[in-house]
């Protein structure tokens, strides 16, 4: 089979993949941690409870903008929008911004209070999952 | 405004270099910096060279039908100084029109945070006079669904800062959060008279109660704030001196599921009389309805403000009411680009400061500008 040819064929297949992959964001908290519900996670992400704190993805993750999607119903343009108010209200930062899935595991791991998101294929027993959101 | 001509604005830039430089130098000693920053370029033009707008009516230099960039631009910087868990400085110098100079720099905040459990925040120094719901971050232009907040409403209030103490608390009940803040302190303010400088306004005792309920989508604010401001007011051939309490009862509703927005506050504004004349010097109720909905990037918002003037020494007894549009667009990573119309009547003094009570005349009053973070 020609090269080209074979890649065109794979192309739509391996796009389903990444589609089914960015599907797949787990919320995670420490071992200890217990289930949250959608609209939990909604209200630490929206700054809304400063019981737990947060930690975010790069914004050229694009993780980032599906989760805050999933979980908040909101794009990244609102959620900016959301902290800079109550960033410039002085009631509090947005969520510490952490290189990868790797660093947010050992951020939640170390820290009970910690709570992050990771693609389902990087979870690993350091964690626990809180919320699955498909 | 009080900001550029207060000791606060050296000492605040000092305050940054040295905590910066302290800072960059003990990174590893616990004390750790966050800068954000904020800003708005952007302008208002009217359709009648004869009325000229303001955000209030303290404001010197108003826009007429020559675009001026003057009036809605602005930048800040917010510097965050944290020392542990429960110790901060904070701080945010911004520069926009302030009196007759286009972009004076003023500090709008410079306080000490201690933040003893983390729910509770007393602060000491300079903090936000938030008198309506979007008080105190009015000026962070990306934070707002539309250009110019209704003037109805949020032109009626030209303090924006206090100094002095607040303590805020915030209590968790489940999917509900209750916030209530309270603030006592000193402000002042620079007054206009005809487009000139007439002064500073200088409130010694000023304060502000608010409780915030949110639940879900959904924010309810009541707050009362209160400016006592001696006075000396000619009269005649003489003159009478007493002090103005000027209050402000206000309670805001706003609903956002990430689709749909919508936002009301309502305000009554009450202050005594002056004596041997029996008027207050100003006194109003005011409200505005506001709803939205985001296509995508785009965010068409539809306004309608209501402002009633009381009779007083300010203004007769006026009523007047104006329908304004907005456009959002999100363009780029922490860039919007807004646009927005109004046509407010001319006896209108919340938007002129030219007013004309003798004339029901409506005048178009039109912003396009661009908000970012950095």
């Amino acid at each position: 089979m020609n090269k080209n040819y074979a890649t065109f064929l794979l192309a739509p297949i391996t796009l389903l993949g990444v589609m089914a992959r960015a599907g797949d964001i787990v919320v995670v908290m420490g071992p200890a941690a217990i289930a949250l519900t959608k609209d939990q996670v909604a209200s630490i992400y929206l700054g809304r409870n400063n019981n737990l704190n947060p930690v975010d993805l790069p914004e050229s993750n694009l993780l980032r903008e599906a989760f805050y999607k999933k979980a908040t119903d909101r794009g990244l343009p609102q959620i900016k929008a959301v902290w800079s108010r109550l960033t410039f209200t002085g009631q509090g930062q947005p969520p510490k911004e952490l290189t990868d899935a790797a660093a947010v595991k050992k951020a939640v791991a170390a820290d009970p209070k910690a709570i992050g998101y990771i693609d389902k294929a990087d979870l690993d027993a350091s964690v626990k999952v809180v919320l699955a959101l498909n | 405004m009080q900001g550029c001509y207060s000791p606060l604005v050296p000492a605040a830039f000092s305050l940054l270099l040295t905590l910066g430089a302290v800072s960059a130098a003990q990174a590893d000693n616990g004390i750790s910096t966050t800068i954000n920053g904020f800003g708005t370029i952007g302008g208002t033009y009217t359709g009648d060279s004869a009325y000229t707008y303001v955000h209030n009516p303290s404001e010197f230099k108003a826009t007429n039908s020559q675009f001026d960039l003057g009036l809605d631009s602005r930048i800040g910087v917010q510097a965050n100084f944290s020392y542990g868990t429960d110790l901060s400085i904070i701080v945010e110098e911004e520069a926009k029109r302030r009196g007759s100079e286009n972009f004076a720099l003023g500090t709008e905040w410079a306080f000490i945070q201690y933040t003893p459990t983390a729910d509770v925040k007393l602060r000491l120094g300079r903090v936000a006079l938030a008198t309506f719901l979007m008080s105190d971050s009015r000026d962070v232009g990306y934070a707002q669904p539309w250009f110019n907040a209704p003037n109805e409403m949020y032109g009626s209030e030209p303090f924006e800062t206090l100094d002095g103490g607040q303590a805020l608390w915030h209590v968790s009940l489940g999917q509900i959060g209750l916030d209530l803040k309270g603030a006592y302190g000193s402000t002042s303010q620079a007054e206009q008279a005809d487009g000139a400088n007439a002064g500073t306004v200088s409130a010694r005792s000023a304060y502000n109660l608010a409780a915030t309920l949110t639940y879900d989508n959904f924010l309810l604010r009541v707050a009362e704030t209160s400016i006592s401001i001696p006075l000396i007011l000619p009269l005649g051939p003489t003159t009478v001196s007493y002090t103005d309490h000027d209050k402000f009862f206000s309670a805001g509703f706003q609903y956002d599921d990430g689709k749909a927005i919508a936002l009301s506050e309502w305000a009554k504004r009450i202050e005594n009389d002056v004596p041997l004349v029996n008027l207050p010097v100003d006194m109003s109720n005011e409200w505005y309805v506001a709803g939205g909905w985001r296509f995508g990037k785009l965010t068409p918002l539809l306004m309608y403000g209501k402002w009633d003037g009381g009779l007083s020494l300010l203004h007769p007894l006026e009523t007047s009411a104006t329908l304004s549009a907005s456009l959002r667009y999100d363009i780029v990573r922490n860039v919007a680009l807004k646009a927005q119309f109004s046509r407010p009547q001319v006896l209108n003094t919340t938007y002129f400061n030219t007013p004309n009570y003798a004339s029901s005349e409506r005048v178009n009053v039109i912003s396009v500008g661009a908000d970012f973070l950095f």
